[in-house]
């Protein structure tokens, strides 16, 4: 797990630190001393100015410099939260021309946006050149480089009373994958009778990955990603008649899947040396991944769960291609209409499936298994909306908005599987022969089956099919009872029908020994003492969900600059498709924001929803109450103060049946209370009302004052403070993320040297800790200290 | 399907070219900008008392091409200023958009704008319902972002409202808007959807979130069904979380269980001991949001 990591991330600079830290200060004093004399007048500021060049006003500007970061504790943590490392960096570059007269040859506007060249996780390029009444293209490239290691999440956290001890410090489904993506979208003739849109994106996401997989216990997995989607457009937009426009789009999206799965490593080794992995999970009183994983000799246990190999590919193609028909039109007097049919149909082919498996699971002594099959899903959608608003008088409208979407998602996979057992890792796995295996198929040459073996060969069809219709519809009526005062009611009606079904086939063969096991265990033998059955299996379900919504709003404007909007949404549901989704939701919302000055905005929300599920059995209460305000002060050029705070009370209970033993000597609340589930679900005894409650304080200041016309400074600290309850399951389960302090100060110090150079000098602190460090992982802290020397060169 | 759909198509067009016949015969003309009896001045008058305006907040932005071509320029917008100049600068006598609802404001706005693909929902949009026009993000006059002639830019500018969503984008898991790397706009549009909360959707009419997570998307053999039918949000908070993978919940078990118990549509908890690995229930079901192998999701 170390090895991965440090070659996860290359991360980060290594042996070059120190040089590159060296030639980054000299490079910048350099800069430094260079550009006194190169500018064109030390007593000007270097606030941008535009310049004409060619009949554009032009303007640009660049910020490049070298960021030291300092990172103490938890360096995953860091770097998935943060991950800005050390180094020489671009750190923003804009461009903007626009024609003077409006008459470009090529363009009227330019803009040009990016930033984080040079290795920061976040970067992108945004641009947008138009040419008025010719053509507008806009073209996007971001990169985002995802780093994540949550220790907690799928962590199976081992008892340091296991023996052996092993401790996974690092989270098993760790991500340090690279996410390019490009937008491109040109309009041509964007006023004219006939315009034409052309657009492509392309997003692309590759890098290291891991997973896990259970076949007995669970192996680390690594799972080099590698996904490409391709999206095209291509539309004409038809102005028919004033006002009017009705267009049509033509889509694809085609989707290429290539991650695959391969056992990260075999860390450990039988007597013969032969290499084995033994998972992940290591609790020899609970048998994980046996009573005892490791010999006196040091080597593994045969007798135990384990890997020799796994692999997994399952390259999936994906192409959808949509229609899409729209319409608007304000041609008549008092009547908006929006309308819009669009169809997707497609397929995703999985044409060549392949899983194998190398290792031993002890409850069924599978010891190799190859899987091989096909899967093709098809996907249907259809959706359509309408909206129409009637203005009855200047000022009373009636807004309608109609929504209808259908999709359906048949898929199959068919596969086969085929399955050897023996009883250790050391044993080889017998392949059924009838002239080694004769009457009566006792033989130690015959498969080593078990009661609980599964079938040596299945052939198996899986169909699957999902729908969803839904229908909705939402009718308001609005009226300005004066331009300072706005008020609305409206009803939103919606029908939900899911339909679900599955069938399963399968035809299995059980060799001997004991081959009437399992699903043949009523079976008969022929001659060669094989057991076939074909075993069927199908369900279908529909839900239908039928909701009414009550809306209403008033926004009033009583003051020049004071704006209160408050409004409602109450929804009634008939039924839920999960035990979570709410039958009944009330939302209120109040939105306040005053401009005494044109210096001076203060805003505050309040923001509270709660949602539940009455079922007897089930009795899902949830909450989300937020409450903010924010100030924004600039009273002077060489003074600002930007103020914000938020709290927010998160909570979502429902009723539990659950499994839970914990060990000797531990007591866990939750169990010890627990009511009785066994005549509901025997599996599932206990009974609890679960409850997750988050409450969340964020606040922030950010001061700027210029004690200098050239010099800017500026202080600032965010905070975000997270506390809240959820039961203990499990007596090493650390409580996370559910209590947690982010402290975020800076500092910056902006000195205008020469004219259109600025020096920056700028300090970001960051500290994450949890609350709660119980626990067989390590504490997730760190703190950090980046600073940033910049210069910034604009006209 | 496709006949259907074709015939459904040509049937869409005939009603709406016959619809238009007729209301083409009957419909009056758009009230034009307020004295629709007053002459039109040219935006040179304007800019004898307006030079300031005119220099640095019309000449340079994308409304100046409302001069060529026989357009009204500053007219355009603010209707005929012949009375207005008459009366020597009469402020009642022309349109001033600080006096007209945000209903009216808009209005005028989309008389030009309402034809573009982003902008035809804005009638029936969240932002028009609770009174916020367009006056409210965009200043034609003073623009601090150039692009959009946006008042600010995002996404301070959504901030001013939905304070909330800072205090979201603030958490240490989040999507990374204040870095730059996603828009507000990216995920909503801010002049309206035919959906909820003013989200956008896929051409497929799927959650936006699949524009980057493409391989969430599927289809998949086996679906996670809420996936499909509730959308990410039945375990994801979007904007931010206060929990890794921006989970609803700070433990993945819990998440599950609150769906996967009796009495419940999909398959309930198995009998797994919450005492033992099997607290982490997406160690063993790692492909959580579908699979094309396993009915179980393990892979």
């Amino acid at each position: 797990m170390t090895n991965r990591m440090e070659n996860a991330g290359s991360k980060y600079w290594g042996s070059i630190r120190s040089h590159a830290r060296m030639l980054g200060t000299i490079g910048l004093l350099g800069l430094s001393l260079v550009f006194p004399a190169t500018g064109r007048s030390q007593s000007q500021s270097a606030a941008p100015e535009e310049v004409s060049y060619g009949g554009y006003r032009v303007h640009q500007s660049i910020e490049a410099g070298y960021r030291f970061s300092d990172v103490t504790g938890n360096e995953s943590m860091y770097d998935t939260l943060i991950n800005l490392h050390e180094g020489p960096r671009i750190f923003e570059q804009t461009l903007s021309m626009r024609s003077e007269k409006h008459q470009g040859v090529l363009f009227d506007d330019l803009f040009l946006t990016s930033l984080g060249w040079g290795g920061d996780p976040n970067n992108y390029l945004r641009m947008r050149v138009q040419k008025n009444r010719w053509y507008d293209f806009r073209a996007s490239f971001r990169r985002d480089q995802n780093y994540f290691d949550f220790n907690l999440l799928a962590n199976p956290l081992n008892p340091a009373t296991s023996v052996p001890s092993v401790s996974i410090e690092a989270s098993p489904h760790t991500f340090a994958t690279r996410r390019r993506m490009s937008d491109f979208d040109l309009s041509l003739l964007p006023q004219s009778k006939i315009s034409f849109r052309l657009g492509y994106s392309h997003n692309n996401m590759t890098g290291p990955s891991w997973t896990s997989i259970h076949e007995g216990t669970d192996a680390l997995l690594a799972q080099p990603w590698s996904t490409t989607q391709d999206m095209y457009r291509l539309g004409v937009d038809v102005k028919l008649l004033p006002r009017t426009v009705l267009s049509y789009d033509q889509f694809w999206n085609a989707y290429k899947g290539d991650t695959a799965a391969n056992l990260n490593s075999t860390p450990y080794a039988l007597a013969d040396e032969t290499p084995v992995d033994l998972g992940l999970p290591f609790n020899s009183a609970a048998s994980q991944p046996c009573a005892t994983p490791l010999l006196g000799d040091g080597t593994a246990n045969p007798a135990c769960n384990g890997y020799f190999a796994y692999g997994r590919f399952n390259a999936t193609r994906n192409s959808f291609p949509t229609e899409q028909l729209s319409v608007r039109s304000s041609y008549l007097a008092h009547v908006d209409v929006t309308g819009n049919v669009s169809y997707t149909s497609g397929d995703m082919k999985l044409p060549s499936y392949a899983e194998l498996y190398e290792g031993l699971t002890t409850r069924t002594r599978a010891r190799n298994s190859d899987t091989e099959g096909t899967a093709l899903v098809h996907r249907v959608t259809a959706s359509a909306d309408a909206g129409v608003t009637v203005h009855l008088t200047d000022h009373f409208r009636l807004v309608d908005n109609f929504r209808f979407y259908n999709f359906r998602l048949p898929g199959a996979f068919a596969y086969t599987a085929t399955t050897l057992y023996g009883a250790t890792l050391l044993s080889v796995p017998n392949v059924f022969d009838p002239a080694t295996c004769p009457p009566p198929f006792t033989a130690a040459t015959c498969p080593q089956h078990n009661a609980s073996s599964g079938a040596d060969v299945a052939a198996v069809l899986d169909q699957n099919f999902l729908k969803q219709d839904l229908k909705s519809n939402t009718a308001e009526l609005q009226y300005d009872f004066s331009r300072k005062l706005t008020a609305r009611v409206g009803y939103r009606y919606q029908r939900r029908t899911i339909f679900e079904s599955s069938s399963d086939v399968q035809d299995l063969t059980f060799y001997p020994t004991l081959a009437t096991r399992g699903a043949c265990a009523t079976g008969t033998v022929d001659a060669e003492g094989v057991c076939t059955v074909t075993t069927t299996a199908s369900d279908d379900a529909t839900t239908e969900i039928e909701s009414h919504s009550l809306l209403a709003g008033v926004s009033v404007r009583p003051l020049t600059g004071l704006r209160l909007s408050f409004d409602t949404e109450k929804v009634y549901a008939d039924h839920a498709f999960t035990r979570i989704s709410p039958r009944k939701e009330s939302r209120y919302r109040v939105v306040g924001s005053y401009t005494p000055r044109p210096w001076a905005v203060i805003g505050g929300t309040v923001n509270t929803l709660t949602n539940s599920n009455g079922d007897a059995d089930i009795r899902f209460r949830g909450h989300n109450y937020n409450y903010g305000f924010n100030a924004s002060l600039n009273p002077h050029p060489r003074f600002g103060l930007d103020l914000a705070y938020n709290y927010s009370d998160y909570q979502q209970n429902s009723l539990i049946c659950f499994n839970d033993t914990p060990p000797t000597g531990v007591t866990l609340p939750v169990v010890t209370n627990a009511g009785d589930c066994s005549a509901n679900d025997a599996g599932n005894p206990l009974l609890t009302d679960s409850y997750y409650q988050s409450k969340t304080h964020y606040g922030m200041f950010l001061l700027m004052v210029k004690p200098l016309a050239r010099v800017t400074t500026r202080a600032g600290y965010s905070a975000t403070a997270v506390s809240g309850q959820i039961p203990q399951f499990n007596i090493l389960q650390p409580l996370g993320s559910l209590g947690y302090d982010y402290h975020q100060p800076l500092a910056s110090l902006d000195v205008d040297l020469v004219r259109n150079v600025t020096w920056h000098a700028g300090w970001n602190y960051a500290q994450y800790g949890e609350k709660d460090f119980a626990g067989p992982t390590a504490p997730r802290y760190f703190h950090c200290n980046e600073v940033s020397l910049s210069l910034k060169y604009a006209f | 399907m496709t006949h259907r759909f074709a015939v459904g198509l040509v049937l869409l067009l005939a009603m709406f070219g016959a619809g238009a016949a007729v209301s083409a015969q009957t419909a009056p003309e758009k009230p034009s900008a307020a004295g629709a009896s007053s002459a039109y001045a040219g935006s040179e008058a304007c800019m004898t008392c307006h030079e300031d305006v005119y220099k640095k907040q019309f000449e340079g932005t994308p409304h100046f091409q409302t001069t060529k071509k026989g357009g009204h320029g500053c007219e355009s917008c603010h209707g005929p200023g012949a009375e207005h100049i008459a009366g020597g600068g009469d402020k009642s006598k022309i349109i001033r958009f600080a006096e007209l609802s945000r209903a009216e404001s808009s209005r005028r706005c989309l008389e030009c704008h309402g034809e573009s693909q982003t902008q035809r929902h804005h009638a029936v949009s969240a932002h028009a319902s609770n009174d916020v026009g367009c006056i409210d993000c965009h200043s034609p006059h003073h623009a601090k972002s150039e692009q959009h002639l946006l008042a600010k830019s995002q996404p301070e500018l959504c901030y001013g409202c939905h304070a909330a969503t800072k205090a979201d984008f603030a958490r240490p898991y989040r999507h990374r808007v204040n870095e730059g790397l996603v828009e507000c706009s990216d995920c909503h549009n801010v002049h309206g959807t035919a959906g909820l909360r003013q989200v956008r959707a896929t051409q497929g009419g799927e959650a936006t979130c699949y524009k980057c997570h493409a391989d969430k998307q599927g289809p998949f053999v086996y679906e996670h069904m809420p996936v499909k039918t509730e959308g990410c949000g039945s375990c994801h908070t979007p904007h931010g979380s206060t929990n890794p993978r921006l989970l609803r919940v700070s433990q993945v078990n819990l998440l599950c269980l609150q769906c996967h118990s009796f009495p419940g549509p999909g398959p309930s908890g198995p009998a797994h001991n919450q005492s033992q690995k099997y607290q982490a229930c997406t160690m063993c079901h790692a492909a959580i949001h579908g699979s094309n192998a396993n009915a179980a999701f393990m892979q």
